[in-house]
């Protein structure tokens, strides 16, 4: 997994390609997604364009990742899953507990509101 | 035995780098059995998914623990066998992911994912202790032509 985080003004978009995965995948995020919540950036952006595919550790890392969000009076929004990854999304109705938007604009609206 | 059917064993210890070990020798066999890029990338997910399972919920990750990973290419079918050896569980008990009181749960949805990549899931207890999953997918209709020798024994 490759991971990269923009910052599109008070937003983090954090973009992830490649696959997530349990262990490194996780731990990556999992760490770079602390630093902006460290920063008090809680309301932030999952850009899955080049994600190809997630396990259900990945699955339970975005999950935790959004509650922690979410507690803190923030969000976490999802942009851009294709093919494979938006399948389990639906197929693991976590696209009923987290938003999930069609590109990075749009997610970053709704994670403003 | 024709070339495109095969048994392969693999036997790797309970850690997470062997995940990806597993991952691929299930998605070459896929290859040999015919499966296309779609097909390849189910076959090494839902076996990732089920040696996850094997590592961290039979063996915590117990690298003295080994799974067991036997891929069987059969005529109509490409078979997967997950062995640990854990203490074995009731699948029965397993809390269904998708009801809304359980999706902010952070695990319990692998098995959801594998049943969805394959046509078959069998989860039983061994006898010889652990448990074995089972899963199979049906091969592709023109698998048996994909090296040209179809009929060759």
């Amino acid at each position: 997994m490759t991971l990269r985080i923009e910052h599109v003004g008070d937003v983090p978009v954090v973009r992830l390609s490649g696959s997530l995965a349990v262990g490194a995948d996780c731990q990556a995020l999992s760490g770079a997604v602390e630093e902006e919540f460290a920063a008090g950036r809680y309301r932030l952006v999952l850009d899955l364009d080049g994600l190809q595919f997630v396990d259900s550790a990945g699955l339970g890392q975005i999950v935790a990742l959004r509650r922690s969000a979410v507690d803190a009076g923030g969000g976490l929004v999802l942009a851009g899953p294709r093919g494979k990854v938006r399948d389990i999304l639906q197929l693991t109705r976590l696209d009923q507990l987290i938003p999930v938007r069609a590109g990075v604009a749009e997610a970053i609206e709704s994670v403003r509101s | 035995m024709r070339d495109d059917q095969a048994q392969i064993t693999v036997q790797v210890p309970s850690a997470i780098p062997y995940l990806d070990l597993l991952q691929n020798v299930a998605e070459e066999a896929a290859q040999i059995a015919g499966f296309g890029d779609d097909g390849k990338m189910d076959v090494g997910l839902a076996v990732r998914e089920g040696s996850i399972n094997a590592m961290k919920h039979a063996h915590r990750f117990d690298p003295d623990r080994t799974v067991t990973l036997v891929m069987r290419i059969a005529p109509d079918v490409l078979e997967m066998s997950i062995l640990d050896q854990g203490p074995g569980f009731d699948p029965s008990n397993l809390p269904d992911p998708t009801l809304t009181e359980n999706l902010w749960n952070t695990s319990g949805r692998g098995l959801l994912l594998i049943r969805s990549l394959v046509d078959g899931l069998d989860l039983q207890r061994r006898p010889t202790g652990g448990m074995e999953l089972v899963l199979t997918k049906r091969r592709p209709a023109n698998a048996g032509t994909a090296t040209g020798r179809e009929g060759e024994l």
